[in-house]
């Protein structure tokens, strides 16, 4: 197999299929040897508003497969958001699955679900979601925490993600005493630190200005591709789209254009790719 | 999550709103040191009964009265039948030296200058039966049982014993000295002679019949009783004890001078026995089977006592209700601090839920939370109550003073806080604060992840 095939769905009836092909047969050498770690099999979501029906998603399929950095991009109502809702398993379908790793998450119990989200999911928000009470450390531990780690350890793996992001000095800063370009870098320690296998990131720039944008959107890359963790980010800013990989572009739940990153793409195989491709077998062994 | 970290996320949290948490606290200090208090009066009544009642007499002792029944005589062989009683600590007959037409006289001094007559009060008791009777020596040794075979009769006098003797050299009123009008505790003046020291005394019984002899016992008084009201015991204070073999041999000693032959139609047997049970709770069972032996003429304090508890209960019943009312309220302030606590942290909920943090987990953290309320409370509620009983048993005991003193008591505390109580104060008031925190934290795990999300 070396064409990354984009499966069944609705963007073949929509004719975009030559434009995806063209696409992937570049891309096909980075995505040959990762196994698609998101798979979205006919995903429909119904919302009910008052006596009316929106349809927010309609028949999506897709593949992302492992270490690609994914970004969905529409305008607000398009559906993105709740795509991405419906991957990290934060709402039921109304039809089809998303499998992740093979297994149908929307299937899955809030208990079983939470189990997995600690282990293989993590998430940046919007408007960064630190617990106000508790310092930066605390707050990129708090994975951690929920998984039961002693205080030493957990608070090496804090610190020395927090150095990643460039922030050993505010270790012990409150949210309240940090600037949103700080307040979400340490969002993003906090989604990396347990080294999930997914990351999603929800408009993680929609609050920062121009320059920290850059900043932050170079750091989650940065890391991503260091561990060759799969990066799903949801934005109306195609600027920001043009750091991923792969671009699917959402309009009234669904995919209208789902295109490879050319530039991207070329820059990775130049970068990264010798690095992520003996991490991601050293993975599925 | 660990319990270490569980645990100080909840105090984090509640010292994130101080004074919100400090008036939901006081709420259950309120209610706990309520019904510590409540409670706490309750048993102060209940043992200044308990007080009263063991003034009058020991509440473990079992009177049995002999009915003059031919079929079940109270004699050795059915005293050896209550010994026999698992329930049974120490039992004695009681035998009063009495016979019919004799007279009962104790001299003492020199040539019989001081006389008691009449000897009443004066009771025969088995020796080995003492000890558990509860007969606290005020001077001397409790009456021995007699190993020396010495025939001299051994007696322990009562309190105030020696003050039945009239000195027959002087005329009234200088011939008694009176002392019904001394309070117990009080000092008492000095008798005509000491009768521990005193080794003239003699007891004589003697009829009126013509040509009738006399028969004399030399007397050795080995103590002196620490004195009581005890209405079935009233040899503590007027009386004496001497050992029932004594008393039966003294009676045939005289039968056989004057040839009198025992009635063989007479009732066999003591006039009374004594039951001392093991502890309170017995004493309705060895009545009952003292009953079922055939001597249904039993007496005991049991009955009052029980009457004393029930009402006692009922008042500790009615002031727990009290107290309970006012820890419910308190239950109510923190189930409703802790649902505002968890509508504001909806969204912090969101964001641990999406971050993997388990649905257990969440539900032990406001659990953990409201009963930390509860159990904050509950310590201080017990410091504040044992505060409050502290002061009150100090103002009303100050104020006690003459009434109380006179009956012969001490003043009781009014509350009694004891160490069960407090304990169970702490554990109550957890407790109200776990089941407090149920509904809101079934309500915390119910919200959604997508909470996180939603920008406002």
């Amino acid at each position: 197999m070396h064409i990354y095939v984009p499966s069944v769905g609705a963007h073949h009836s929509l004719g975009i299929q030559p434009i995806c092909a063209a696409q992937h047969s570049i891309a096909g050498e980075v995505m040959q040897d990762s196994a698609a770690i998101i798979s979205v099999r006919q995903l429909t979501k119904v919302f009910r508003v008052g006596s009316e029906k929106v349809v927010a998603l309609n028949d999506v399929s897709f593949d992302v497969p492992k270490g690609q950095i994914l970004c969905i991009v529409g305008t607000s109502g398009s559906g993105k958001s709740t795509l991405l809702n419906q991957l990290a398993g934060l709402e039921k379908p109304t039809k089809g699955q998303v499998l992740i790793g093979g297994k149908n998450i929307s299937a899955f119990s809030e208990t079983r679900l939470a189990g997995f989200r600690q282990k293989h999911i993590g998430f940046i928000f919007q408007s960064y979601n630190l617990m106000a009470a508790m310092t930066a450390l605390e707050n990129v531990s708090m994975p951690l925490i929920f998984r039961g780690m002693p205080r030493k350890k957990r608070e090496i793996a804090a610190k020395r993600i927090l150095g990643e992001v460039g922030l050993s000095e505010r270790a012990g800063h409150k949210p309240s005493q940090m600037s949103g370009g700080q307040q979400q870098r340490v969002g993003i320690a906090r989604a990396f630190v347990a080294t999930p296998k997914i990351i999603f990131a929800d408009e993680p720039t929609g609050n920062l200005d121009t320059r920290t944008t850059v900043e932050v959107m170079q750091m989650m890359i940065r890391l991503c591709k260091q561990y060759n963790q799969t990066l799903v980010l949801v934005t109306h800013d195609t600027e920001i789209a043009e750091y991923a990989d792969r671009i699917v572009t959402m309009r009234d739940g669904v995919i209208v254009e789902d295109r490879v990153n050319v530039k991207r793409a070329e820059e990775t195989k130049e970068e990264t790719n010798p690095g992520a491709g003996e991490k991601g077998a050293k993975d599925e062994t | 999550m660990r319990i270490s970290d569980l645990l100080s996320i909840c105090a984090r949290n509640l010292t994130r709103r101080k004074f919100r948490t400090f008036l939901t606290v006081m709420g259950v200090v309120i209610g706990t040191s309520f019904i510590v208090m409540m409670i706490s009066l309750g048993i102060g009544i209940e043992r200044s009964n308990m007080r009263m009642l063991e003034t009058w007499g020991d509440l473990t002792m079992v009177t049995i009265h002999n009915q003059g029944n031919t079929e079940t005589p109270l004699n050795d062989t059915a005293i050896e039948a209550i010994r026999a009683m698992p329930q049974v600590q120490a039992v004695t007959p009681v035998a009063e030296l009495r016979l019919d037409n004799v007279n009962v006289v104790l001299t003492a001094g020199r040539g019989g200058r001081y006389e008691w007559w009449g000897g009443w009060g004066i009771v025969g008791l088995d020796p080995a039966a003492l000890p558990y009777l509860g007969y606290d020596m005020r001077e001397g040794d409790i009456l021995p049982v007699n190993e020396d075979g010495t025939r001299v009769v051994r007696m322990m006098f009562g309190e105030r014993a020696a003050y039945n003797f009239q000195d027959t050299r002087r005329r009234w009123p200088n011939n008694m000295i009176e002392v019904w009008n001394v309070m117990p505790g009080d000092p008492l003046p000095d008798p005509f002679f000491n009768p521990m020291e005193e080794q003239t005394i003699r007891i004589t019984l003697s009829s009126w019949e013509q040509d009738s002899r006399d028969v004399e016992f030399e007397v050795e008084v080995v103590g002196v009783m620490v004195g009581s009201w005890d209405f079935n015991r009233p040899e503590l204070m007027d009386g004496a004890v001497m050992d029932v073999a004594d008393l039966q041999r003294m009676i045939a000693e005289f039968n056989r001078a004057n040839s009198i032959r025992p009635d063989r139609n007479a009732v066999e047997g003591f006039d009374m026995a004594r039951v001392k049970a093991h502890s309170i709770d017995d004493v309705a069972d060895v009545e009952a089977a003292i009953h079922a032996m055939g001597f249904p003429n039993t007496q005991s304090m049991e009955e009052i006592r029980q009457s004393m508890q029930e009402a006692a209960q009922q008042i500790q019943m009615i002031l727990g209700f009290i107290g309970g009312v006012a820890l419910f309220i308190s239950s109510l302030s923190i189930m409703n601090t802790m649902i505002m606590s968890v509508y504001e942290r909806t969204r912090e909920i969101g964001v641990m839920k999406v971050l993997g943090c388990h649905l257990g987990n969440i539900r032990s953290i406001f659990l953990i939370e409201a009963a930390l309320i509860g159990f904050i409370g509950g310590v201080v509620g017990n410091a504040l109550s044992a505060l409050a009983s502290f002061a009150l048993n100090a103002y009303v005991m100050g104020n006690a003073g003459g009434g109380m003193m006179g009956m012969g008591m001490e003043p009781m505390p009014v509350s009694v806080i004891p160490l069960w109580l407090m304990s169970l104060g702490l554990v109550f008031a957890t407790i109200i604060g776990l089941v407090s925190g149920i509904i809101p934290a079934l309500r915390a795990v119910k919200i959604s992840a997508l909470e996180a999300i939603r920008t406002e």
